[in-house]
C-alpha cells in the first residue's frame, strides 16, 4: 500500500492556543477513564482537527504535553454518525456485512476514511471501541510514515459524552452554523 | 489479518511484525515504557507511543513499533503475544505456555453461549516444540 498523502494541515501543539485562523470548537475530557486526558475539536477552514492531549510525567523527568492530531474534511462530522449506525446494524437490517470488522475505505470529502472496530481501545476496562483512519493524512510530527487514526473507546463514546458532542457538531455543520 | 483489514495493514507490515524476534523487541520496549512511568497501565498504548517516540532512535524500527501499537489496540494482541498459537503463561514455575491463543473479533459483545450450536472450531493447529 502506497499512501498518497495530502499536504499537511497545520499542527496544533498548544491546544488552548491554536495558531491564528484555527477556531476551537469544543473540548471534552474522558471522565470515565482518563479525566486528565482531553480531546479538543478545531476548525481549519474546510477541515476538522481533533487533538487528544494530556500531560505525561515520566519517572524522575520533567512533565511534558503529549498531543495527537487527527485531521479530515468537516463532512466527517455527519459521516461518522451515519457510519456508526451502519456499522452497528446487522447485515440483515442493511448494516455492515457479516464477518467484517472495518468498513471499506470510502471517499469522504476527497479523503479515504475507514471506520473499524478496535478490540482493546486502551483503557483499564479492556473494552472495545472504534478507530477512524484517514489513509490520506500522515501523522503530524512523526518520523513514521503511518497514516492518522482516532481511537475512541465505547465508554467514552456512548457514556462519556463523546458521541453526543460529535452529534452536536454534526448538526451545527449541517445547519451551516459551525 | 491482511484479509480482514486490507487497507490498514499491508502484507509487508504484517510479515515484519509477526516474527518471534520482532515480538521480543516489542515486549522489551513495552516493558521499558511501563517502567518509565509514562503509561497509566499496560492497556495504555497511546502513551506507550510517546515513550517509543522519545526512546527509539531508528526510524524504521520506530515506524514498525508504532504500527504494532495500533495493531494491539485494533486486535488485542498485547506485548505478551507469542504468535505460535499459544498464550504465554505469566505464572511462575508453570511452564512456558498457557491456553490456546484466540482472537475475538466482534462488533457487538455476545456471550459465547448465545451462539449455541453455531460454534465452528476449525482444527488447524500444528504441534509446536517438544
Amino acid at each position: 500500500m502506497t499512501n498518497q498523502y495530502l499536504s499537511p494541515l497545520r499542527e496544533i501543539t498548544e491546544p488552548n492556543n491554536p495558531p491564528s485562523g484555527i477556531i476551537k470548537l469544543a473540548e471534552i475530557n474522558d471522565t470515565l477513564n482518563y479525566p486528565k486526558r482531553w480531546c479538543s475539536f478545531y476548525r481549519q477552514g474546510d477541515y476538522l482537527s481533533v487533538v487528544k492531549h494530556s500531560m505525561i510525567t515520566p519517572n524522575d523527568k520533567a512533565p511534558f504535553l503529549s498531543t495527537k492530531q487527527f485531521d479530515a474534511p468537516l463532512v466527517i462530522l455527519p459521516w461518522f454518525i451515519d457510519k456508526l449506525v451502519f456499522f452497528r446494524k446487522s447485515s440483515v437490517e442493511g448494516g455492515l456485512a457479516p464477518n467484517r470488522i472495518a468498513t471499506d475505505k470510502e471517499l469522504v470529502g476527497g479523503e479515504h476514511l475507514i471506520l473499524g472496530r478496535a478490540m482493546d481501545a486502551g483503557n483499564d476496562r479492556r473494552e472495545g471501541g472504534y478507530r477512524i483512519s484517514n489513509l490520506n493524512r500522515k501523522e503530524h510530527g512523526s518520523r513514521a510514515s503511518t497514516f492518522q487514526g482516532l481511537l475512541l473507546s465505547d465508554s467514552f463514546l456512548f457514556e462519556g459524552g463523546m458521541l453526543d458532542l460529535w452529534k452536536d457538531l454534526a448538526d451545527k455543520y449541517k445547519a451551516g452554523a459551525l | 489479518m491482511a484479509r480482514e483489514l486490507p487497507d490498514s495493514y499491508t502484507p509487508d507490515e504484517i510479515a515484519k511484525m509477526m516474527t518471534p524476534e520482532f515480538q521480543e523487541t516489542y515486549a522489551k520496549y513495552y516493558q521499558d515504557a511501563l517502567d518509565s512511568g509514562m503509561m497509566d497501565g499496560d492497556w495504555d498504548t497511546e502513551h506507550a507511543l510517546d515513550y517509543f517516540k522519545k526512546n527509539i532512535e531508528d526510524d524504521e524500527l520506530f515506524e514498525t513499533m508504532k504500527k504494532r501499537l495500533t495493531m494491539q489496540a485494533d486486535l488485542g494482541n498485547n506485548q505478551h503475544f507469542l504468535g505460535n498459537g499459544l498464550t504465554k503463561t505469566l505464572l511462575p514455575n508453570n511452564g512456558n505456555y498457557g491456553a490456546v491463543e484466540t482472537f475475538n473479533i466482534e462488533r457487538r459483545l455476545v456471550n459465547l453461549e448465545q451462539f449455541g450450536d453455531a460454534n465452528n472450531v476449525s482444527d488447524i493447529l500444528e504441534p509446536i516444540g517438544n
